[in-house]
């Protein structure tokens, strides 16, 4: 078979149509992938699967009352992985010329000469790809043009500008994005699927000021659909909220002291018990618990899910980046370890099935059996009682393999279940281990960071140090 | 074989252009097309990539990756307002497309309807040479590469029976630049880039620790002898042994002996950040309105120094075609100098240093950070040490992050140690040390002579760019640790 060159002109705005902003049919990209395949098994291969992607969209900031960048996305790439008994070669170009791809098959090919084999290493078993299984909603384009964007950036400002306050509060950035993307997958098995999404992103980072006091504050809103967007109006209004509350802050004396973190941060909790459960931590011992299946990782009222189908969700796919599809599952259930996140080859490794994690997590939440419908935010407060209300992360991090957990953070200062003071320049420590099965309670007040929702998790003592 | 800066214009003009059928001609005309009326300025940018990486995991290399990055990026800037438009294409067709595509996104197009003004570029002066290598590889193939990783295997797990899992990483870059801007601008860089890493981990009776370590910068492969991945193995084994014994790290307010090298990710973090051009244009910088003023200790100078030889951060030249300089920005303790890219220089009417950087053809320069670190001072650091009476000892860190608007950073710490009564005594794990960039300089009370400089990747806003950081060992007094000790 023989394909031009698919190399793309790049446009001010999307062309008419449902396609987006982008330019190559889901047709046009099979092409390309299974040329790329097609080449490698002529060069020797044994196996080859390709991946090609293309995207496209419109970035706009504002700041000021004025546009500061506007940008018009248009990227592509094409990766293939050949596989010469065991032995893996990969190469990735932007150009999907012939030539360019015929240039990289060929390295990835003369690389993989050079290696040593690896008897897991190797594409999919036949039997575990996703040939037929139904494809999942994700592209939903606003086709929306830069001036429409603007608009919509602008009137985020305007809401930072409206708001009421004795202080100070400006706009550093104001954004809206709308961005579309297509991929085709294909194997030298015959395998070969596409798919298509979208992205809607509004953003906000302002500055509150005080005096020589200076503070910031962000929100954002990132959907794939345009109606799920949350109103300029809401995401300029948090921004400044969020930015304002922290005026003022002092610092906090070391202490121990019960936490309770924030729902919009909780992710990054949820983020650490899945890593102890990725396939390369679990292969490669990277974690405190080894063998981790049917091990008990956290309380046991505390359950993770997965969904890789979820419509419209920021992490589904109907097959993974090696075309397995994943289920709908529990990953810990009642405090045990039901799954791990696997892709072909360290499942083979392990000595299990892939679960379709190839390319990573899929939409997961964190569930606590003792959540009740009436646990908002007021409520948790109060059930913490006297503690820190901890809302940002700064930085720092934690070591997998031992637990040791130490982050650096702001946030308010509690008591009775009432906010006394903003509060910063402190960390909070503990070690994971001990962290998960402590922790008290789940809120109601869930919210989705990323692919990952979660309500606010009281912790009952963390060490707090400061000044 | 080494290039002179005439020879690395030619070569880029070569790959670049020629090889794509383009010339000087169709650069200007594209320029010219690029700049409507209402433009102060406007510039295209053509990258060519490749990049091989190697991979050991458990005794074997048995994954390699090789890939190519090519395009033209085109933005336009009037007043604060920039377009952007790129293609990974490299052909006249793209010009026309991406010049096109930029000027219609410039304020929606009002001065697209306008003609472009004529351009003449022509090649800028650079005296300085910060590297000269033509290819990264320097002629190590592919059988020798796999050996390199392989003797990382072998070193590592005969430093102790202890060390059960090594991984390593090697990863060869050639990058080809050509930049040509309406200020006349034509620059062209070849910059190779080699990179080796490992991680080890290591296993206890009842624990697990890990550690890692690596080196590079921009010269060739063949570098990388025996003593140079002994030193690498070394650090990565070391941190992974000594946490096996660690102990939580005590919380509080103390005095910090900072090691020399990566540890100077506390300048980067403290003070380079805020040092920006682009954060004191947006007002954004805890340091703004500050300059002349006294922000670290008497005796604390700090530079930005993009022309150290063969350095991971060091450029002939950056993105937007302005040679690669060393930049005074604090001296003896007063804020003297900012970093600054072309937009935020020509608004704040500042001079520019060279300071113009971006992750690919795709993405927008931005004022970023070249090889940052603290000039050496008077003291041993066995001196320094001595007089901490109790206090921590942090050798090695994983990194770090600042909020340059309040100010407040911290950067955690990957090997540590007590100090009592002067003298180094047990490894303490998880310690995160915090402060405010503006106040923790002013706090340094001795600076060793033991300068050195430590490889990292720099984030911001969603682009990385290889850096240096660097530093000689230093007492630090008043700093806020956390750890989960008490």
């Amino acid at each position: 078979m023989s394909i031009g060159t698919l190399s793309r002109p790049v446009e001010g705005g999307p062309r008419d149509g449902a396609d987006g902003y982008l330019l190559q049919s889901e047709a046009d990209l099979a092409k390309a992938v299974t040329y790329a395949v097609e080449r490698s098994t002529a060069l020797g291969a044994g196996g080859a699967i390709a991946r090609v992607n293309e995207g496209g969209g419109i970035s706009i900031s504002v700041a000021n009352g004025e546009v500061e960048n506007a940008v018009r996305d248009g990227n592509q790439s094409l990766q293939i992985t050949v596989f010469l008994e065991g032995r893996t070669g990969m190469a990735s170009t932007e150009s999907l010329s012939r030539n360019a791809i015929d240039r990289v098959v060929e390295q990835a090919i003369s690389m993989a000469r050079q290696l040593e084999p690896d008897e897991e290493a190797g594409l999919a078993d036949r039997e575990t790809l996703a040939w037929d299984s139904p494809s999942v909603p994700l592209f939903a384009p606003s086709c929306h043009n830069a001036v429409e964007l603007t608009e919509a950036a602008m009137a985020i400002e305007a809401a930072v500008k409206a708001t009421a306050t004795a202080d100070i509060v400006r706009v550093s950035e104001a954004g809206a994005a709308s961005q579309d993307a297509r991929f085709a997958l294909a194997t030298s098995q015959g395998f070969c699927r596409t798919g298509s999404s979208s992205m809607q992103h509004r953003w906000c980072q302002t500055i509150a000021q005080r005096g020589d006091e200076m503070k910031q504050g962000h929100w954002g809103s990132s959907v794939r659909r345009i109606e799920e967007l949350e109103s300029g109006e809401l995401v300029g209004k948090l921004a400044a909220k969020r930015a304002l509350d922290m005026l003022g802050a002092e610092g906090l004396t070391t202490r121990r002291a019960p936490v309770l973190i924030d729902a919009t941060v909780a992710a990054s909790l949820v983020r650490e018990m899945c890593g102890q459960l990725s396939g390369g931590a679990q292969y490669q011992r990277m974690t405190f618990l080894p063998d981790a299946m049917e091990q008990v990782l956290t309380a046991a009222h505390l359950s993770v899910t997965e969904d890789p189908f979820e419509p419209f969700g920021l992490a589904s796919a109907a097959f993974d980046s090696e075309g397995v599809a994943g289920t709908r599952r529990d990953i810990i259930r009642d405090g045990v370890v039901k799954g791990l996140f696997l892709d072909t080859r360290m499942g083979r490794k392990l000595g299990r099935a892939s679960t379709g994690n190839a390319g990573g997590m899929r939409n997961l939440a964190l569930i606590s059996s003792l959540t009740a419908p009436t646990d908002d935010l007021t409520a948790m407060l109060r059930k913490m009682g006297t503690g820190l209300w901890l809302t940002r992360f700064m930085g720092g991090g934690s070591n997998p393999a031992t637990g040791v957990y130490s982050r650096a953070a702001a946030g308010f200062w509690v008591e009775n279940g009432q906010v006394v003071q903003a509060v910063q320049g402190f960390t909070v420590a503990g070690n994971l281990q001990d962290m998960f099965k402590a922790i008290v309670a789940v809120g109601a007040d869930i919210y989705r960071e990323g692919a990952i929702r979660a309500g606010s998790i009281l912790l009952p003592d963390m060490q707090i140090a400061g000044r | 074989m080494s290039l002179t800066a005439a020879d690395r214009l030619a070569r880029a003009q070569t790959q670049l252009l020629a090889a794509n059928d383009l010339d000087i001609n169709k650069l200007q005309n594209g320029l010219a097309n690029l700049w409507g009326r209402g433009a102060d300025y406007g510039d295209l940018y053509f990258e060519m990539t490749t990049r091989d990486t190697w991979s050991l995991e458990r005794g074997k290399v048995a994954r390699a990756a090789f890939g190519i990055s090519q395009g033209i990026g085109a933005r336009t800037v009037t007043g604060e307002n920039t377009a952007f438009a790129y293609s990974s294409d490299i052909s006249g067709k793209a010009i026309d497309a991406v010049t096109a595509a930029a000027r219609a996104m410039q304020s929606h197009g009002q001065d697209a309807g306008e003609t472009g003004r004529g351009v003449e570029i022509k090649g800028i002066r650079q005296d300085s040479q910060a590297y000269s290598t033509l290819e990264a590889a320097g002629g190590i193939d592919t059988i020798q590469k796999v050996a390199l990783l392989r003797k990382l295997d072998d070193l590592a797990r005969a430093v102790d029976p202890r060390i059960t899992e090594v991984n390593a990483q090697l990863a060869v870059e050639d990058a080809t630049i050509l930049v040509g801007a309406t200020d006349g601008t034509l620059a062209g860089d070849i910059r190779p880039q080699v990179r080796v890493n490992i991680s080890v981990v290591a296993e206890g009776n009842t624990r697990r620790a890990s550690g890692s370590a690596g080196d590079g910068g921009r010269f060739t492969l063949g570098e990388f002898n025996e003593a140079r991945l002994e030193k690498m193995v070394r650090k990565a084994t070391s941190i992974a042994l000594t946490n096996l014994e660690a102990i939580p790290s005590p919380a509080g307010e103390m005095t910090v002996v900072l090691g020399n090298g990566f540890p100077g990710v506390l300048l980067h973090e403290a003070v380079g950040h805020g040092l920006e051009g682009d954060f004191h244009r947006k007002r954004e910088s805890v340091f703004n309105g500050m300059m002349g003023q006294r922000i670290a200790a008497p005796g604390v100078n700090v530079y930005d120094d993009a022309t150290v030889p063969d350095a991971r951060g060091s450029l002939n030249v950056d993105d937007e075609g302005v040679a690669g300089q060393r930049t005074l920005l604090i001296e003896d303790g007063r804020l003297v100098g900012l970093m600054q890219d072309k937009t935020s220089a020509r608004i704040m009417k500042d001079k520019m240093t060279g300071n113009g950087r971006r992750q690919s053809y795709a993405d927008l320069p931005m004022t970023r950070m070249t090889n940052t670190f603290l000039e050496r001072g008077p003291y041993d650091p066995e001196e320094i040490i001595a007089s901490v009476k109790n206090g921590i000892y942090a050798v090695e860190f994983s990194g770090g992050t600042v909020d340059i608007t309040s100010g407040q950073f911290n950067f955690s710490a990957e090997k540590a140690f007590l100090i009592e009564d002067g003298k180094v005594t047990a490894p303490i794990e998880g310690a995160t040390l915090i402060g405010v960039g503006n106040e923790a300089l002013k706090h340094i009370a001795m600076i060793g002579n033991d300068l050195e400089l430590g490889i990292g990747f720099c984030g911001k806003a969603g682009q990385t760019v290889p850096v240096c950081v660097g530093q000689p060992t230093i007492r630090m007094d008043k700093v806020v640790v956390g750890g989960a000790g008490a």
